[in-house]
């Protein structure tokens, strides 16, 4: 089975983020992973794989530095190639813009299955998997937690259908999932993984080559300002000299403060 | 059939039903769905899949002007593709200025497949919107968990597809009455491709964690699966769902999607109560948004206090059964 897995380097959670004070950009700390939700995906890919004991593992990236060190990861974990579509640093706010991008370079691509995960933790969007998969024709499943091969190229999965129930689904391949928490637990690269993934070249390909007119590219949202969340007043703690005074203080906070049980 | 201008460029809200009930998000959405009609001079309109009952119909009456209803009974089996087919169809043949839906796995699976259909205008986990005085749109939605927020403005003609976190607006109260109109759809059972095998239920009913009013948390200094029941019983005498931590999932004591965080959910209940929570930024990124929050943890330099407009430096098992049963007392 060939198995394309499309990721995304996300600043990792310590990042420091903040808008600018004339709010106009966002500045971002330049420590990139791998998205958490791709790295399952990379990792239900090579389980499948390795399953099969055969099979293609490729993982796609569209973006600037931080593709690169979301490739290597990939790579690192046992991923057999890498593919760069080199883009700006800083994309457009558009998931469309980046799904209408690796859609036109899966054309070019063979590939029975297509992962990702099911949202990035900067955009925190969770559209491009579906979007890639209406571009290319194909059906999906999203936020899989289970996923078995069955004869006659169909796949079965289980999908996390929110409130706690779950689905389990059939479908033909071709076919992309989205990975959702539980389905696995991504592995650690090994020492020779991570030398690999150090020494990788992915093949890049340009957008020009991909030959997207140009106002494929152009995002339909223009940011008009980036704030700051809005701040809480400082804490205030609850006292009492013991617990069940505490106890009777918070109820009375809730009760009257935060007017909970009214 | 004749279509007038102010149904043209209609505001149209996705009605998404889970269990033969439309989710709560749907009264928020109409809500605001209302006030950005009103100011673009324009109809409300609700559109949802036929084959729900009659009393979800009920409860939708006098906000928008007219209800939608879609029927084919292959539509309750239909996955996002197919029903992102019809909807597409719909909008390129009415041309609705704006369609607004729950953020949501379902409805952000259609919207996304409407979007690359339509080449429309797309975003997810919207937390704010207004209309200018020339009837322009500003969207606001969180980045980067929370850390920052974006204020985005379309470049693009209609329409507008906005998923929209639960609990952004608040629910109003319904006020005249809505026509109907039963529209029938053509669904083909080879368009049918996701076979859905079987629907495995949640063993009890539960509140929806991302829509619960209040949503009370646990962490590592629970100590154990087996204390959550003390966490349960707080969340069912506030009405309330029960959340936790990465490290408490991790660990096997609650399922994956109770998790509340950056790999989880995200979630802005009007109360959040952490418990025995260190405030790890992976966390703050899942509860930030929520109205107030409660912190209880024995470490008063625990980083959750600076997320918390309440804190409580206390043994969590020392303050828990008092706490319960003062609101026992007060819940009468």
């Amino acid at each position: 089975m060939e198995i394309v897995v499309l990721v995304k380097g996300v600043p990792d959670s310590e990042a420091r983020v903040s808008p600018t004070a004339d709010g106009t950009a966002l500045e971002v700390e330049e420590k990139y992973e791998l998205n958490y939700f791709d790295e399952l995906a990379v990792e239900e890919a090579l389980r499948l794989r390795e399953a099969a004991s055969g099979g293609k593992v490729l993982a796609l990236s569209y973006g600037g530095g931080a593709s690169r060190e979301a490739l290597k990861k990939a790579v690192s974990m046992g991923a057999d190639e890498a593919v760069h579509v080199v883009g700006p640093e800083r994309g457009v706010p558009d998931g469309l813009v980046t799904a209408t991008v690796l859609a036109a370079c899966l054309r070019s691509l063979s590939y029975d299955l297509i992962l990702c995960g099911r949202r990035a933790s900067d955009d925190d969007a969770g559209v491009v998997g579906p979007m890639v998969a209406e571009l290319l024709g194909i059906p999906h499943i999203s936020s899989v937690v289970k996923v078995t091969p069955s004869q006659k190229g169909r796949i079965l999965a289980v999908r996390d259908a929110g409130r706690g129930a779950k689905e389990r689904v059939s479908c033909a391949l071709p076919l992309l999932l989205t990975t959702q928490k539980g389905l696995n637990e991504p592995r650690v690269p090994t020492i020779q993984g991570v030398m690999k993934g150090m020494k990788l070249q992915p093949r890049t390909i340009t957008l020009e080559e991909l030959g997207l007119p140009k106002e494929a590219l152009s995002g339909r949202w223009r940011i008009a300002a980036f704030r700051e969340p809005p701040r809480r007043p400082p804490v205030r703690f609850i006292g009492g000299k013991d617990p069940a005074a505490k106890a009777r203080e918070l109820a009375r906070v809730l009760r009257e403060e935060i007017r909970i049980l009214s | 059939m004749g279509q007038d201008s102010m149904s043209q460029d209609a505001v149209w809200v996705f009605v998404e039903c889970e269990g033969g009930r439309e989710r709560s998000v749907v009264h928020e959405l109409l809500g605001k769905g209302r006030e950005v009609a009103d100011a673009l001079g324009v109809e409300l309109h609700a559109i949802l899949m036929g084959g729900e009952s009659e009393e979800v119909i009920q409860r939708l009456r006098g906000h928008p002007q007219r209800i939608l209803v879609l029927e084919n009974p292959l539509l309750q089996r239909a996955g996002s593709d197919v029903v992102a087919s019809i909807l597409s169809k719909l909008v390129h043949e009415r041309t609705p200025r704006l369609l607004l839906a729950g953020s949501g796995p379902a409805a952000v699976d259609i919207l996304s497949r409407m979007a690359a259909k339509l080449h429309a205008a797309l975003l997810t986990e919207v937390t704010g919107l207004e209309v200018d005085a020339s009837g322009g749109l500003r969207v606001r939605r969180p980045v980067h968990g929370g850390r920052a927020y974006a204020e985005l403005e379309p470049q693009c003609p209609p329409p507008y597809l906005l998923a929209v976190r639960p609990r952004s607006f608040p629910r109003v109260e319904p006020k005249g009455d809505s026509s109907l109109e039963r529209i029938p759809v053509e669904i083909r059972e080879e368009e049918l491709q996701l076979q859905i095998e079987e629907r495995l239920e949640a063993g009890q009913e539960r509140v929806d964690l991302t829509e619960a009013p209040v949503v009370v948390s646990g962490g590592r200094g629970m100590k154990g699966p087996e204390h959550f029941a003390l966490l349960e019983e707080l969340a069912r005498l506030l009405g309330g769902a029960v959340g936790a931590s990465r490290a408490v999932v991790d660990s096997g004591w609650r399922p994956p999607q109770e998790q509340v965080g950056k790999s989880g959910n995200t979630v802005s209940p009007d109360l959040y109560l952490a418990f025995g929570i260190s405030g790890a930024v992976h966390h703050i990124m899942g509860m930030d948004t929520s109205k107030y929050v409660v912190a209880v943890n024995n470490d008063p330099k625990a980083l959750i206090f600076q997320y918390a407009d309440y804190g409580v430096v206390e043994d969590l098992f020392q303050l828990l059964p008092p706490l319960i049963d003062e609101l026992k007392r007060s819940d009468r």
